[in-house]
């Protein structure tokens, strides 16, 4: 079986070629733009990584808030709580409703963190030598990407249980300031997630190919 | 497949700017927007502060609320504990705005939703949660970050304005969270009441609103108007109550009575009164000045010591008992003791300490006074409910006391054991004792005593009385205006016609005094006249007590029964014989025939004496007189010629006493003679004859002496004055012959009276005498009667001893020449003798009125008159043999020992007499009897004057129609008899003698029953319950005043019915409120139905 990494293809700039991210078009490099879907070509995004780590760094600090803050401010009758996320997986989990309190503590702590970590590892692993292969990170990044889109259900949670339980004085139920943090983060998160170029993830290859065998190239 | 060749890509160097994305600005404007929000939090926060609550429910971290005027101006942000867990800390944040006006000054207080009678407050808290309410005023002020909250809201909250006193009660008339309500609207709020720290008041703090707090001043006074009251007056029954708010609630309000005190400041103490009337009566009975508080514990059983209880001191109402508690003491043994401790409030006026410094005035005053003795004790202040007072007394002997200054709360004044009466024991024991009286005999026996009384009232004879004694007025009505009285006048006249005549009498004498020797019978009587005025110089000194002493000795003698005397000196008489033939009755003859030879003697000088008379011729005088002796011995017999007659009549009454029914009377006598014999028959009677035989002896040289005495006279030439007296008794005699010419027929008046009584019967006299006989031998044989010859035997020792007396006093004057002094004596008594003469010249006129009065007295019907003494011999019969009359031997022998004794003193006196040179006094003496002789002459002088009265007087009585006098005196003796002899009258003295012994038998119950102590308990007990009253009566007035005050409250109330008055108002206002509350409840019932919702929001 032939090892994929190991492998040096000729890759797209070294055809002097560039592919345009949005239609797949391949395009001489010296076209500026994408005749087709009109989106600007570049062979590397050079600002890359910098846009990763700065919508990187404001989601986390949208995050923080988003668990210091209550997420669902209940009014009953006679009363008024305001729980936060971790505070109501630990409410639910005295009312014996571990199932829901696992659902709403992964999808709401453990994705939006573990996203962060696979962020920046992804970030970092562009320039230093990693444990995950090449395809690995590929994959995660995948799955950063795809997961993105879910990571908003507690936001959805929220929105419904607002919208449907307004019975005036006897219960009602309003967002509380966390949930915006949260879906901003989730937002940051995305565009952060976004804005890696998995490209990067290859050229290492390259160089450290041409560099042992220089016949290798980039495909 | 071409090479494109190896296109050298290098990255291009590019600047930092180039390398920067600018999605940076992202995270640089969240961290920008984060440091903003934060600092804008941290800057506008305001200072942590911390309220410490004793609880603090509801309040919840972040949630509760601080609110200035019910706006949140702060969060609850922690709750926490002091360290020693002791009060919880609230933390507070407050906002920066209002933290500069949160300073010392700031309350804080927790508002809760409260239920009261007032209404529902807090009412938002039961949803929204309880909150802080904060209070602060609107000047910035020294920031403070700890305060102490207050347990309820204070009184002035939210910016209200208003003045702040403290209502002070002793009674239970003050409870807290109140309105405070004048003229029907609130217009003030009472606080939480506690009790003070003395324990003994309650305190509540109040509030008055502006602009209402002017209606305060220093003189207002608040009352309790919870309830209602109810009164009835002259106009009906009135159920009165302020508002029906404080008929629920309860409530005070307050009034000032008297206006022109100062308005009342923050913090001005007031009393609460039960009601209005006590209210208004403290305004007029105030204390003037602060009071002085003082302590007083007392033992035992206190029940009946209340509240307002008075505190006197020496019976001046000075204070009063504010206050009551029971306190738990250890005594000496260390046993625990509950005592009742007091507190007296004492004013200082009332004992006269005033101004400033008043009450340790009077303090100090009470200490010295406590020294000395003054104690506090219980006393009864009301008989009838056992109401006690404190009483303030000095006593002489408390023991060690003195005031406790240093005793808490007030200082102690010492006391001592309660003088409590307990009346209702006493008077249960006298009504024991009066229920144990024999009531209904004695009630039976007035009964009876009534009953008889009721019938001899209502006899016939009672009824006749006053007939009778009309018959005895008509009579007197006649007597005064008979003709005889009517005549009096000319009989005057008589009487100055015989005095006239006396006159003439006079003139002749004085003649015959100037023929004879005047001059030195003038220096004999001048010489008398000198020595009986220093006699009477002497004697007067005497007199009034000799006066006194006669008078007395009247007074006894009419006391004296003479009858039941005269009785038993008819007794001794009759044994008097027995006596006469002893042994010494029977030397008595020798002793007189000595006598007799001394009268020979005398008889011889008398002889002689008559001869000078003769000489001078006397004889011739002699013979006028004998003349006239001759004539008056004729008329003498022209009287006698009656007399056998008389004899006749009185031989005939003999006849008749001798068939009288003697026997029993001479036993009786014989018994009366028989205690006689006894007491004639004692040694004491048996040694009279030989005191008698002394006396003679006596007499025997006292004749002798008389003997020489007459000599003597013979010697003085007396027998010329004699002559004159003989002269003057000649014509003495001459009168009496006149005299005598009536005789005859006075005696035939007596034959005629005699006649009458040998008529009369005389049996039932003797018969009663017989009983008197028996009394009196009973008084004989009694030993005061057995004891009384001794007494006379003393007696005549007595005399004995005297008549020596007298003889040695003869000899003295014999020795004297006192002749002749005696015959200037005698020369007296001739002049006497005229006068005398005149005298009888009046005399057949008195004879002859006799003689009418006997002739009256014969018409007189004697027989009744007899009846009737033998009706009074009976009751003489019962008075003889009465207890009294057996007392009088001792009381006669008492007189025979006074007897004795004076004798006694007389015989010392003559003893004295002679010793001192008697003598001469005697001579003296007999010149004053020469004097006293002239006297008499004038005295006598004057008899034809009385003669001629009596005359007058008896011609009246002649005239008086005594036979209707008789039939009257008769008339009333039978009504007398009947009456006393009526059957109700017999009965009267045994139901008297019933009701006595009754009476008697209750004397003794009584005194058996120590009634008297009782009673006297009981007068104690009336006598306190006295003073009280007098106390109560100090009261009085005040109670006037309260009774006033009730009335007029009584007034107000019947006006209260007109158009505008109070109660109408108060009605209006309870009604207007009613319709408001229910307006209220109608709107709120639409509301719901409207927005059934509102419930649930609030709105």
């Amino acid at each position: 079986m032939r090892d994929l990494g190991k492998d040096i293809a000729l890759t797209a700039r070294d055809a002097g070629l560039v592919a345009c991210t949005r239609c797949q078009r391949v395009w001489p490099m010296a076209e500026d733009r994408c005749d087709r879907c009109g989106a600007r070509l570049a062979s590397r995004d050079t600002g890359s990584l910098s846009r990763v780590w700065a919508w990187w760094c404001v989601g986390v600090m949208a995050y923080i808030p988003a668990n210091l803050w209550p997420m669902l401010v209940t009014r009953t009758l006679m009363s008024e709580s305001e729980d936060t996320i971790v505070g109501g997986v630990i409410e639910l989990m005295h009312h014996d409703a571990v199932g829901i309190a696992i659902v709403i503590l992964v999808a709401s702590v453990g994705i939006p963190v573990a996203k962060f970590i696979a962020i920046a590892y992804l970030a970092l692993s562009v320039r230093r030598v990693t444990l995950l292969s090449a395809h690995r990170r590929q994959q995660l990044y995948e799955i950063v990407e795809y997961i993105g889109r879910w990571s908003m259900i507690d936001v959805f949670v929220v929105a419904i249980l607002s919208a449907l339980v307004q019975l005036n004085v006897v219960a009602s139920v309003n967002p509380g300031p966390a949930s915006l943090a949260f879906a901003l983060s989730v937002i940051f998160t995305m565009l952060s997630a976004q804005a890696f170029d998995p490209r990067m993830i290859w050229d290492r290859i390259e160089e450290s190919a041409r560099s042992e065998g220089g016949e290798a190239r980039p495909a | 497949m071409s090479d494109p060749g190896e296109v050298k890509v290098e990255p291009a160097r590019r600047s930092l700017w180039d390398r920067v994305s600018i999605v940076w600005l992202v995270p640089l404007a969240a961290l920008a927007i984060a440091v903003g929000v934060a600092w804008n939090n941290w800057a506008d926060r305001g200072p942590l502060i911390t309220v410490y609550f004793d609880d603090a429910a509801g309040v919840e971290t972040r949630e509760t609320e601080l609110r200035y005027r019910d706006v949140g101006v702060g969060v609850v942000e922690d709750v926490g504990f002091t360290d020693d867990l002791d009060r919880v800390a609230v933390h507070i944040r407050l906002e920066k705005q209002v933290a500069p006006y949160v300073d010392e000054a700031a309350q804080f207080w927790i508002v809760e939703p409260e239920v009261t009678t007032q209404g529902v407050t807090g009412l938002d808290t039961v949803l929204s949660g309880v909150y802080i309410e904060g209070l602060w005023d609107t000047r910035p002020g020294q920031p403070t970050y700890e305060f102490d909250g207050l347990a309820s809201a204070p009184l002035l909250a939210g910016g209200q304005e208003g003045l702040q006193i403290i209502l002070r009660t002793s009674g239970d008339s003050l409870t807290g969270r109140v309105p405070l309500v004048y003229r029907g609207v609130e217009v003030g709020q009472v606080g939480e009441a506690v009790v003070s720290l003395d324990g003994f008041t309650v305190e509540a703090p109040a509030v008055i609103y502006a602009p209402y707090d002017a209606l305060v001043t220093e003189e207002t006074r608040f009352w309790d108007t919870s309830g209602f009251s109810f009164s009835v007056g002259s106009g009906g029954a009135a159920v009165d109550f302020e508002s029906l708010a404080s008929l629920i609630v309860g409530g005070l309000t307050f009034d000032t009575f008297v206006s022109g005190a100062p308005l009342a400041e923050d913090g001005a103490v007031f009393d609460v009164y039960d009601d209005e009337s006590l209210a208004r009566s403290s305004v007029f009975n105030r204390a003037t000045g602060p009071e002085l508080t003082l302590m007083a514990v007392f033992d035992g059983n206190v029940s009946g010591l209340n509240v307002g209880a008075a505190v006197e001191l020496d019976g001046l109402r000075i204070g009063e008992v504010s206050a009551i508690n029971g306190i738990v003491e250890r005594d000496d043994q260390g046993a625990e003791q509950v005592r009742l401790q007091a507190v007296l409030d004492i004013r200082p006026g009332r004992i006269g300490f005033e101004g400033q410094g008043a009450p340790e005035a009077a303090l100090n005053y009470l200490i010295d006074e406590v020294e000395s003795g003054l104690r506090a004790r219980l006393a009864t202040g009301n008989i009838l409910t056992g109401g006690l007072k404190v009483q303030l007394v000095s006593l002489p002997d408390p023991g060690p006391g003195a005031v406790d200054l240093e005793a808490d709360p007030y200082p102690r004044i010492p006391t001592v054991a309660s003088d409590i009466a307990d009346v209702a024991a006493s008077a249960q024991d006298t009504l024991d004792r009066i229920s144990a009286l024999p009531i209904e005999e004695i009630l039976g026996s007035v009964q009876s005593v009534l009953d008889s009384t009721a019938v001899l009232l209502a006899s016939q004879d009672t009824q006749a009385l006053p007939e009778e004694i009309r018959g005895i007025l008509s009579d007197v009505r006649q007597i005064t205006s008979s003709d005889e009285l009517q005549a009096v006048p000319g009989q005057v006249g008589d009487v100055l016609t015989e005095l006239a005549g006396a006159a003439g009498e006079i003139n002749a004498l004085v003649t015959a005094l100037e023929e004879q020797d005047v001059p030195g019978r003038l220096l004999g009587a001048i010489d008398a006249v000198e020595a009986t005025l220093a006699s009477v110089d002497t004697a007067l000194a005497g007199a009034p007590a000799l006066i006194d002493e006669v008078t007395q000795l009247a007074a006894t003698a009419g006391d004296l029964p003479l009858d039941e005397l005269v009785t038993q000196v008819t007794g001794v008489a009759a044994s008097a014989d027995a006596l006469l033939g002893s042994e010494a009755a029977a030397a008595l003859p020798g002793r007189i025939g000595s006598l007799t030879a001394e009268l020979e003697a005398t008889v011889a000088e008398a002889r002689a004496l008559v001869a000078g008379l003769n000489e001078q011729g006397g004889p011739d005088r002699l013979l006028a007189a004998v003349d006239a002796a001759g004539a008056a011995a004729t008329s003498l017999d022209e009287a006698l010629a009656g007399v056998p007659q008389v004899v006749e009549r009185l031989d005939a009454v003999a006849a008749q006493v001798q068939a009288m029914e003697l026997q029993a009377v001479s036993e009786r006598l014989a018994g009366v003679l028989a205690s006689a014999d006894a007491v004639i028959s004692s040694e004491d009677v048996q040694a009279i004859p030989a005191r008698v035989t002394a006396i003679a002896t006596e007499l025997e040289g006292a004749v002798a002496e008389a003997n020489a005495l007459v000599s003597g006279l013979n010697e003085g030439g007396g027998a010329e004055r004699v002559l004159a007296a003989v002269d003057q008794a000649g014509a003495a005699a001459a009168s009496l012959d006149t005299a005598l010419q009536g005789v005859p027929g006075l005696i035939e008046r007596l034959d005629a009276v005699a006649a009458q009584v040998g008529a009369s019967d005389i049996d039932g006299v003797v018969a009663r005498l017989e009983s008197v006989l028996a009394s009196a031998n009973g008084i004989l044989a009694t030993e005061s009667a057995q004891a009384l010859p001794g007494q006379v035997n003393a007696l005549a020792a007595e005399l004995q001893a005297t008549v020596a007396e007298a003889r040695a006093l003869i000899s003295g004057i014999t020795a004297d020449d006192g002749g002749a002094r005696l015959l200037a004596a005698v020369d007296s008594a001739a002049a006497a003798a005229a006068s005398l003469d005149a005298a009888l010249a009046g005399v057949p006129q008195v004879v002859e009125r006799i003689d009418a009065v006997a002739a009256n007295l014969q018409a007189a019907d004697l027989a009744g008159a007899v009846a009737r003494l033998d009706t009074l011999l009976a009751s003489a019969d019962a008075l003889v043999s009465s207890e009294t009359t057996a007392a009088l031997p001792a009381d006669l022998s008492a007189l025979a020992d006074e007897l004795s004794a004076g004798i006694s003193e007389t015989r010392a006196l003559i003893a004295d007499f002679s010793g001192q040179g008697g003598t001469g006094r005697l001579l003296a003496a007999i010149d004053s009897a020469g004097e006293a002789a002239g006297a008499v002459e004038e005295a006598v002088a004057g008899v034809p004057q009385v003669v001629s009265r009596i005359d007058g007087v008896v011609a009246g009585a002649e005239t008086v129609d005594l036979q209707g006098i008789g039939d009257s005196l008769e008339q009333l003796l039978a009504s007398a008899d009947a009456l006393l002899s009526g059957q109700d009258t017999q009965e009267l003295p045994g139901n008297l003698g019933d009701a006595l012994t009754e009476l008697r038998l209750i004397l003794a119950q009584l005194r058996e029953g120590g009634a008297v102590e009782n009673a006297n308990a009981t007068l104690a007990s009336i006598r306190v319950a006295a003073d009280q009253l007098a106390t109560s009566l100090d009261t009085l007035p005040g109670l006037i005043t309260q009774a006033n005050t009730v009335l007029g409250t009584t007034g107000a109330t019947v006006e209260a019915y007109g158009e505008n008055g109070a109660l109408a108002r108060d009605l209006r206002a309870a009604l207007r409120e009613v319709s408001q509350a229910a307006e209220n409840i109608a709107r709120l019932a639409r509301t719901l139905e409207r927005q059934p919702n509102s419930l649930i929001l609030g709105r």
